[in-house]
């Protein structure tokens, strides 16, 4: 108990919070500069995940503090002898009263009232504190900050992200077995098996007066096929059911293929990326199986090195070889295929490429995390305006003096701002008729 | 407006900078208020074919001073200067910070008209409502901060040497509290413009990318320089820094964010680079 006492006046320590976002600072810094080309490696590191872990753990400590702070604040009821003893003796500021005494305590109330402050009067003193406004506004954004750390790194525990290659007509199912890349988080469970349908790809569109180039019309299903959501996917135009997005990666060529052998035949979609170092969403090959499942062939499918799929007469080039050897370095087969056209790959197989079409890459996320950080960031924002802004303010004043009436005043602002004590002396002497209403 | 015209326009405010900056940097070393007066009066007049120039070419090329060094560099000097014309208007004795503020406007400005002014088109990727808040808010925070980075030199300068002639010409200038504090509230609302932008452009990315946050250079410096002014905020309101110190940690922060705006595109490879170098 007394250990962990201990870690939570750590934690609390506001220069270690300063301290905190310096490394921070200096790890980012380091991080991008020294990471050549890939810059989000040095963030999966277990140093930068347990710095973020202490900053997040400080913020929350931080947070339950000032709302600690906040809520003794608020519940501060009366004034004591002390402070009372302090204003009559120690005052900040001395007015002359130069109306009648018994008009004063309303003309003060109101003056304190006109600098939007909260006016109470506790025997002999008036008290005028900001509204509940101004002492949350530093406990809601530390909270929120203190959430954001939370929600965001939930988010990416459980994330999904992943490229999915659809040909124009076609769907696929959101499973992993339909992504050629998938990255997901550790608690990320079954995907949503919702189908993702394109059943169109528009060649050239134009969207808001700016051209969209290749842009497939995407529809989001139920595993029961009905349409959830729908529409064209380009660039800042994502398609979107709850926490799922859609977005348009990019384009290429797709072969329709079927295959007949002698015990019976095969359709396959090939999705042919245009260059051999750009990421496939999935191989552009498949193997053929016998009825006992043993490699018959395997076959691999691009583009003819000199020649367009979409030109006049499109084509195909078909590489193959008998059984599981690859054909990508050396291929027993190889034939230029027109659309429509076949060729025999021995042992009674034959393929013939039924249609030459485009597919559609999109970027399929499901990030159930983004819509909370985004709340939480406005709520962050409007915490922190709040605090910086509107902080809290207090005045006291008290009324001395048989003869020759005075007001005691004292004032504080949380920030210190030089503005405000000028600004409720001169409420003040205006409410005491020592100054001339402007 | 044809090109010729803004062009013209962007000459004459360059000259009309400059005017006023000689004016202001002639006021205050010979301590003539009328001259500093007149040089006021110059920078309001150079604002109106600034502004004609920028309006023109947003109307012409169909969209806002986003891409390309020309437009981003002479709209942040355009919203510069009516950030210190603003700051006048509050407070009429800040007239000296003209000797400095002006001359960068000069210097900004007089190097974008030296930039390619090729009128860019805005590409899929760039035409989103974010980028407009984005932007927006971005000019607000660097705004903010220049501004705060020049009230602390003043509070720096008056602070060192009380009795010297620096001192004596800056004596006109609001007390040393009053300067502390429009420091750090230029500070603080810097940060929540800041933190502003770097919501936009996430939310941006997310709708454009599928991820609000990807690590790349000018995103990580974005929020490097948030948090170094998180720092200095915390220095303030946490431990108690004001006057020199905290002046001090306002002038410090200011580079970290400038290499952000402008030395990140130059330094990384970045797929932001294109807002400052075109593509």
């Amino acid at each position: 108990m007394k250990a962990a006492a201990r870690v939570y006046t750590l934690l609390r320590s506001r220069r270690l919070a300063v301290w905190l976002i310096i490394a921070f600072i200096v790890y980012a810094a380091l991080a991008t500069t020294l990471s050549g080309d890939d810059y989000s490696r040095p963030y999966g590191s277990s140093v930068f995940i347990a710095l973020a872990a202490l900053l997040g753990a400080s913020t929350a400590a931080c947070a339950w503090e000032r709302t600690r702070a906040a809520v003794r604040m608020r519940g501060r009821q009366g004034v004591t002898q002390g402070a009372v003893r302090r204003l009559r003796e120690h005052p900040r500021a001395v007015i002359d009263v130069q109306v009648g005494v018994e008009d004063v305590p309303v003309r003060v109330s109101k003056a304190l009232r006109s600098l939007h402050l909260r006016v109470q009067r506790y025997g002999e003193v008036i008290d005028a504190r900001s509204g509940i406004g101004a002492t949350i506004g530093s406990p809601l954004f530390h909270c929120s900050l203190a959430l954001l750390f939370v929600v965001i790194a939930l988010g990416q525990l459980t994330r999904t992200e992943g490229l999915m290659g659809v040909v124009a007509g076609g769907a696929k199912p959101d499973i992993r077995e339909s992504y050629g890349v998938l990255e997901a988080g550790p608690l990320a469970g079954e995907l949503s098996g919702r189908i993702i349908a394109v059943p169109r790809i528009e060649r050239s569109f134009v969207a808001n007066g700016v051209q969209q180039g290749v842009t497939p019309y995407v529809e989001i299903r139920s595993p029961d096929g009905a349409v959830l959501a729908s529409g064209y996917a380009y660039a800042n135009h994502p398609v979107r059911y709850r926490s799922m997005l859609v977005h348009a990666n990019d384009h290429g060529l797709a072969a329709v293929v079927s295959v007949v052998s002698p015990g019976g035949s095969l359709e396959q979609e090939v999705l042919l990326d245009y260059t051999a170092s750009g990421s496939q969403v999935t191989p552009n090959g498949f193997a053929v199986t016998g009825p006992s499942g043993e490699t018959l062939a395997t076959v691999l499918l691009d583009l003819p090195e000199s020649g367009d799929a979409s030109g006049s007469v499109p084509s195909v080039r078909v590489r193959a070889n008998s059984g599981a050897s690859s054909p990508s370095q050396h291929a027993s087969i190889e034939a230029v295929v027109q659309q429509g056209d076949s060729v025999d790959l021995g042992q009674g197989l034959v393929l013939t490429v039924g249609q030459l079409t485009t597919y559609a890459r999109l970027s399929v996320v499901d990030d159930g995390s983004v819509y909370y950080i985004y709340a939480l960031f406005a709520i962050a924002v409007a915490g922190l305006s709040i605090a910086l802004l509107s902080p809290p303010r207090e005045a006291r004043v008290l009324l001395v003096g048989e003869g020759t009436p005075r007001l005691h005043v004292d004032v504080r602002h949380s920030r210190g701002d030089p503005h405000f004590p000028a600004r409720v002396v001169e409420a003040l002497e205006r409410a005491a008729g020592a100054k001339e209403d402007a | 407006m044809t090109q010729t015209t803004e062009i013209v326009f962007m000459w004459v405010t360059v000259s009309l900078y400059a005017l006023a900056s000689a004016l202001f940097i002639i006021g205050f070393v010979f301590r003539k208020e009328r001259v500093s007066s007149v040089a006021l009066a110059v920078t309001v007049v150079g604002l109106v074919p600034h502004l004609a120039a920028i309006a023109g070419r947003w109307v012409r090329v169909g969209h806002g001073p986003f891409i390309g060094f020309y437009e981003v560099v002479s709209s942040y000097a355009f919203v510069g200067v009516v950030a210190f014309c603003l700051l006048l208007w509050r407070y009429r004795s800040l007239r000296a910070t003209g000797i400095v503020l002006m001359p960068l406007a000069f210097l900004a400005v007089g190097g974008a008209m030296l930039a390619p002014k090729s009128e860019l088109q805005v590409t899929a990727t760039l035409a989103s409502y974010w980028l407009a808040v984005h932007v927006a808010f971005a000019k607000l925070s660097y705004g903010s901060f220049i501004t705060a980075f020049g009230l602390a030199v003043i509070h720096i300068i008056r602070d060192r040497r009380p009795d010297g002639p620096m001192a004596a010409r800056l004596a006109k200038l609001p007390p040393q509290d009053v300067i502390d504090d429009l420091t750090f509230k230029f500070v603080a609302a810097g940060f929540i413009f800041l933190g502003v932008m770097i919501a936009a452009g996430a939310i941006w990315a997310n709708e454009a990318w599928g991820r609000y946050w990807g690590w790349d250079p000018i995103e990580t410096w974005s929020l490097i320089s948030w948090l170094c002014y998180a720092v200095v905020l915390h220095l303030r309101l946490t431990m108690g820094w004001k006057g020199s110190r905290f002046s001090w940690a306002a002038i410090a922060a200011l580079p970290v964010m400038l290499f952000a705006a402008v030395g990140v595109a130059v330094v990384y490879n970045t797929i932001h680079g294109a807002y400052l170098t075109g593509y």
